[in-house]
């Protein structure tokens, strides 16, 4: 069934599909606020006609270009495309500013294709194993992993005192409190603004800080992005430098694996972890936060590891890891397909084919 | 406009407790529930910004750098405020027209025809994509458009 599964894969169509899903994920995922979840939900529709593997490669091949496309205009322009790419920005604009820009993108794409392969091997062989410790993972294994994340942000990513980390965990703490109470259904914090009746979202809030603040950076400054007038490095010397840091890509990718493997964390936590314990465990960890080609590799390779291993939840047990992969959920209930054990039964040769 | 560091997180940390008291006097119109989460976050910001101010007062001199707000900074910060406060009652498509243009005119960039492909562009792009493609509603102005 596998074999058959690869030639289904290598078929023309799905080829096409695969191809140009990527492309216009790439595109839509280095424009900061559109991201994978939109642009598969806005592809949807599209995919009743379609076979099933052929819809499930089109919204997977999307779903990978997203999280990579992020990376461009982090890289380039210090704006996360995706929250998967928040972290990308910590050393990888620097790296642009220092003119730097293409090297920098060439390690983006190689530790994502590297984080991408590795995710796919173990979505297809370790899946069932990880699905076992997902099922384990309750209410407060999520508090104290979310607990975990906000210290590592204040004592390792914040420069200076640790106390404007923790500030800042506050501020974002008291804004998310802005909405609807999820418990009682009542609003809280509007102020009588219809805006904030659905409360601050992820994306509006990452541009706010990331993209506004660099508009107002820029304006006092003045000139371009790039600080230098020379642009050194290319595409070629970022892929090959990716392999100067073996240990940085194999923890990085072995952090997204397992972090994607649990439900509901997904890429927004695994690439701050990954670029925190690639700081931490770096014999150059001064050098993080002012252009690293570590800094880089550490949040790439674990994000597209994530995109990978965030379908073993759903695929197995029917939960989706992320918004981008409940999406996914949607199509293979389009197609008639219930996620879950007879996934890799009864309807192995689209899983397989999906997976190739 | 010159300042030091020191000045500026004052600033910030008066700025943060000043909205931890306004959201803890709106509490007491939420019920008992929706009060909880909310006061522990009030309190956990204001207990962690007043730490920092004392934390400040004891800053050495030579931390306490000089930080220098030119023209062209707070221009676009007050442009900024002035299109967010105008964008409810003009709407956006006009407030972007009237911001784009003057916010690259006061920032010494100065060809006219750029300028006004920039704006044009932006805004219809802006109007196919959002309200055409996806079906986003944009702020309109008082009179509906």
């Amino acid at each position: 069934m596998i074999l058959q599964s690869l030639f289904l894969a290598l078929g023309l169509q799905n080829l096409f599909l695969a191809f140009s899903g990527t492309f216009l994920g790439i595109i839509m995922g280095a424009l900061p606020g559109i991201g994978a979840t939109m642009t598969m939900a806005l592809l949807l529709p599209f995919t009743y006609w379609m076979k099933a593997d052929a819809a499930l490669i089109l919204l997977g091949a999307v779903y990978c270009g997203c999280v990579y496309g992020g990376s461009i205009s982090a890289i380039l322009l210090n704006t996360p495309g995706t929250p998967a790419s928040a972290a990308t920005t910590f050393d990888g604009y620097p790296m642009s500013k220092k003119g730097k820009g293409m090297t920098a993108i060439g390690i983006s794409a190689m530790a994502s294709f590297v984080g991408g392969v590795v995710g796919l091997f173990f979505l297809m062989t370790l899946s069932p194993v990880l699905a076992e410790i997902s099922l384990k993972f309750g209410p407060s294994e999520f508090f104290m992993l979310t607990l975990f994340t906000f210290l590592v942000i204040s004592f390792a990513v914040v420069k200076g005192s640790v106390f404007k980390g923790l500030i800042a965990i506050g501020i974002g703490l008291v804004l998310s409190t802005i909405g609807y109470d999820p418990v009682s259904g009542g609003l809280r914090f509007t102020f009588g603004i219809t805006y904030l009746e659905d409360g601050i979202k992820l994306i509006p809030s990452i541009i706010g800080l990331f993209a506004v603040s660099e508009a107002f950076a820029l304006s006092e400054k003045g000139g371009t992005i790039a600080e230098s007038p020379d642009v050194h490095g290319n595409v070629l010397n970022g892929c090959k430098a990716v392999f100067r840091y073996p240990m940085t890509l194999i923890k990085s990718v072995l952090i997204g694996s397992g972090i994607g493997a649990l439900p509901g964390i997904g890429v927004s936590a695994a690439n701050l972890i990954a670029y925190v314990v690639s700081k931490s465990g770096s014999r150059h960890a001064d050098e993080f936060g002012e252009g690293a080609e570590e800094g880089v590799i550490a949040p790439e390779a674990s994000n597209n590891a994530v995109t990978a291993t965030s379908l073993i939840p759903l695929l197995t047990l029917g939960i989706p890891g992320s918004a981008a992969s409940a999406v996914l959920m949607g199509a293979l209930m389009i197609q008639g397909l219930t996620p879950g054990a007879s996934l890799f039964s009864t309807d192995g040769l689209i899983t397989y084919t999906f997976f190739f | 406009m010159e300042t030091t560091r020191k000045r500026v997180e004052v600033g910030l940390i008066v700025f943060f407790l000043i909205t931890s008291v306004l959201f803890y006097t709106q509490l007491g119109d939420y019920s008992s529930i929706a009060q909880k989460f909310p006061l522990l976050a009030i309190i956990y910001l204001a207990v962690i910004s007043i730490t920092r101010f004392i934390q400040l007062g004891k800053l050495k001199k030579e931390e306490n750098s000089a930080v220098f707000f030119n023209r062209d900074f707070l221009t676009v910060l007050i442009l900024v405020v002035l299109y967010l406060l105008l964008m409810p009652i003009i709407g956006f498509f006009l407030s972007t027209t009237i911001f784009l243009p003057m916010c690259m005119w006061l920032l010494n960039f100065r060809k006219k025809v750029v300028i006004t492909i920039l704006t044009l562009t932006t805004v219809t792009s802006i109007y196919f994509v959002f309200i055409n493609i996806f079906n986003v509603p944009v702020p309109n102005s008082l009179l509906g458009f």
